[in-house]
């Protein structure tokens, strides 16, 4: 398990208590995926909002990245909320209201997020990386949990 | 004075050549006794770059100096400063040298400075926009070579920043990030900026 100290000196609303460490990822394998692959539940790409890291800057929009989770089966909804029966998933955007995070919603209720090309943790809430960093969750998506199958239940 | 005919080899790869002067004219010499020998090696060394049988580094090296302070010494004994061709080159040579030496330490504060910025997001303008991203970018051709070493020993997200530099890209088909950096760097082989 890698040492993940250094979290709660780079987000001014997480504390040692609410958050852990999930990932013993080396630097090579991290910065193959990012937080919005892990928050679709994919390990194997680098998603911005599709794609490798080389598309144009002028496709950091939310109608980019909610159109790209749309293709993964996923719709727009009000929070970020369990609901039976739905995997969601939560973008945060700054104050121009420019993407720069994603966090998954896991069964057990708390959120999972790919920091950047480090570490993957799990966090008991969203405002726990709410910041000058990523800035604030403001839009959630959701769509029905798959059978191991890949049938939706 | 004279040269001996069997000049022995140095330790450091010189040679060394014995002077025989007779003790009278030695003694009549401004020097002390612990100057003669040096002060005779540049001696002989401005000589012989007067007299155009050595260059300025060749006669800097023999002095024992480096090229300005013999430049200086030269300057003492009112010997003109001569610039042909092997001396321009000599200053290229070294200018190219010292330009690569600068060159690279920047990228390395630049890379990590970017590395160190950026490794919280997945945001691409924060990744590509980041100053130091930038400064690097702008560094141009030279910057490749950097670019694909640091690529090879840890995968980064320099895709941008070698698409834009050499305006094409050269891994339009992958679909992953080593994929992609496979291209990149098999590019870089084929180019000979990388081995």
């Amino acid at each position: 398990m890698r040492d993940c100290s250094w979290v709660p000196g780079s987000f001014e609303k997480i504390t040692s208590e609410t958050f852990k460490c999930i990932s013993d990822r080396t630097v090579d394998t991290a910065r193959k995926y990012n937080c919005i692959a892990w928050a679709a539940g994919k390990s194997d790409k680098w998603w911005w909002p599709r794609g490798l890291p080389r598309e144009p800057l002028n496709r950091e929009t939310i109608e980019n990245f909610v159109e790209a989770f749309r293709l993964e089966g996923y719709e727009r909804c009000d929070d970020g909320l369990s609901e039976g029966g739905f995997e969601k998933v939560a973008i945060y955007v700054n104050y121009s209201n420019v993407p720069k995070h994603a966090a998954r919603l896991l069964p057990s209720g708390v959120w999972t997020s790919k920091l950047g090309d480090l570490e993957d943790i799990e966090h008991a809430t969203l405002d726990a990386l709410e910041g000058d960093v990523y800035g604030k969750a403001k839009v959630f998506l959701k769509r029905r949990v798959r059978s191991s199958e890949g049938q939706i239940s | 004075m004279l040269l001996d005919d069997a000049a022995q080899p140095i330790q450091n790869g010189g040679m060394s050549v014995t002077l025989e002067i007779d003790e009278k004219t030695l003694a009549s010499l401004p020097l002390g006794p612990g100057e003669q020998e040096r002060h005779m090696q540049i001696e002989l060394a401005c000589r012989f770059y007067a007299r155009g049988w050595l260059s300025l580094g060749q006669a800097a090296r023999m002095a024992g100096l480096d090229q300005y302070a013999f430049g200086v010494a030269l300057a003492e004994r009112g010997i003109p400063r001569q610039y042909g061709l092997t001396e321009a080159q000599e200053d290229l040579d070294r200018g190219k040298v010292a330009h690569s030496e600068e060159l690279g330490k920047e990228f390395e504060r630049l890379a990590k400075q970017w590395k160190e910025e950026t490794s919280l997001h997945s945001s691409l303008g924060e990744i590509f926009t980041n100053d130091a991203y930038q400064r690097i970018m702008a560094m141009g051709h030279e910057a490749l070579p950097l670019i694909l070493s640091d690529l090879q020993k840890t995968p980064a997200h320099w895709f941008y920043a070698l698409e834009k530099i050499v305006g094409r890209d050269m891994a339009g088909g992958a679909d992953t990030f080593d994929d992609a950096r496979a291209a990149w760097l098999e590019w870089g082989h084929k180019s000979n900026y990388i081995e």
